[in-house]
């Protein structure tokens, strides 16, 4: 599975976590890849709104001829998007795992405050194995 | 091991994020109390009282220390109270060790002690290769950051060993410390031999 990139939202739109995994993709600023992600969660949110079948999520698959984008938004208001190539399967199975180390490294890591910018080294290194190992 | 038919079961989980949040806690609840002191006006000793009156960083470290060993200290006697229930009774102190290291690790952190020295004096090494409160640990920095933060983490299980040793009749001083993430060694040192 080839997967480009993951990006993890916080419950207020700020973007917490940005990892490409793929060398040949470009770099944005940082204040780039801030206002994506507040457009996602603007888009997130307008789409749940204007869905014709009540109470439904926002944006779950977002699928083009050059990336798949799959969402998993938490109970807790955290965004996980996961930007693969098109036609892939089990992104969701994906997601879940990465939410399962994000529970692990982050969110039991005493040295993190929820809600602001990851910056955990084991987290980061499971993660990187993790990806590297999806067949 | 312990099957008990009426048994609640709750989510380990739990107590790792307590523990997480027992040392700040314990660090606020010093904070206050150093306050409480101050205010109230009564005569300090020099090395409690800084230029602007707050407690030293050394003397706020130490009573931190006190607080959260102190908890762990009854947790460990509870802990033995309960746990050696049906045992047979211990032999001697390299008994009550072996206890300790399997069965009393094994029903905190699921997994028993990597390795038990001893200098047939009363000095006991217990070493931890992947001590389950630091497994998650790491810092922006990593490495030697993460190690002396970690120190404070090591003080709560301080007080479960020394705790449960006393309750099986073994006065001890314990002292922890890590020099790689996650590995924890214990130095227990028996005062007296029942």
């Amino acid at each position: 599975m080839v997967v480009y990139s993951l990006y993890i939202l916080n419950k207020a739109a700020g973007l917490i976590y940005q990892r490409d995994f793929n060398e040949g993709l470009k770099r944005l600023s940082s204040n780039d890849y801030l206002v994506l992600s507040g457009t996602f969660h603007a888009v997130y949110a307008i789409a749940s709104q204007i869905s014709p079948v009540p109470s439904s999520s926002g944006i779950e698959v977002l699928e083009t001829e050059t990336f798949r984008l799959q969402c998993f938004q938490t109970l807790t208001g955290t965004k996980f998007l996961l930007i693969s190539e098109p036609r892939q399967q089990n992104t969701d199975a994906v997601l879940r795992r990465i939410y399962e180390l994000y529970a692990d490294y982050v969110i039991k890591n005493p040295f993190y405050q929820i809600e602001m910018p990851v910056r955990c080294e084991l987290f980061d290194r499971h993660l990187a194995t993790y990806i590297r190992g999806i067949p | 091991m312990y099957t008990d038919p009426h048994a609640i079961y709750l989510n380990l989980s739990c107590l790792d994020f307590l523990l997480v949040e027992l040392i700040p806690m314990s660090e606020r609840v010093v904070e206050v109390i150093g306050e409480r002191k101050t205010s109230n006006g009564n005569a300090l000793p020099a090395i409690l009282s800084e230029k602007d009156g707050r407690i030293g960083e050394e003397e706020r470290r130490g009573a931190v220390f006190k607080h959260v060993e102190g908890l762990g200290y009854r947790v460990g006697q509870g802990l033995v109270e309960r746990f050696s229930q049906d045992r047979p009774r211990f032999t001697d102190v390299l008994d009550v060790m072996k206890f300790i290291c399997k069965d009393l690790w094994h029903l905190i952190f699921r997994k028993q002690i990597d390795n038990l020295k001893t200098n047939h004096r009363g000095v006991y090494v217990l070493t931890d290769n992947s001590f389950r409160l630091l497994m998650r640990m790491s810092t922006e920095v990593g490495g030697l950051d993460t190690v002396t933060r970690a120190q404070p983490y090591l003080w709560f299980p301080c007080g479960v060993l020394r705790g449960a040793l006393a309750n099986l009749g073994v006065q001890a001083t314990v002292v922890a410390e890590t020099t790689a993430i996650p590995v924890a060694v214990f130095h227990i040192q028996a005062l007296r031999q029942d």
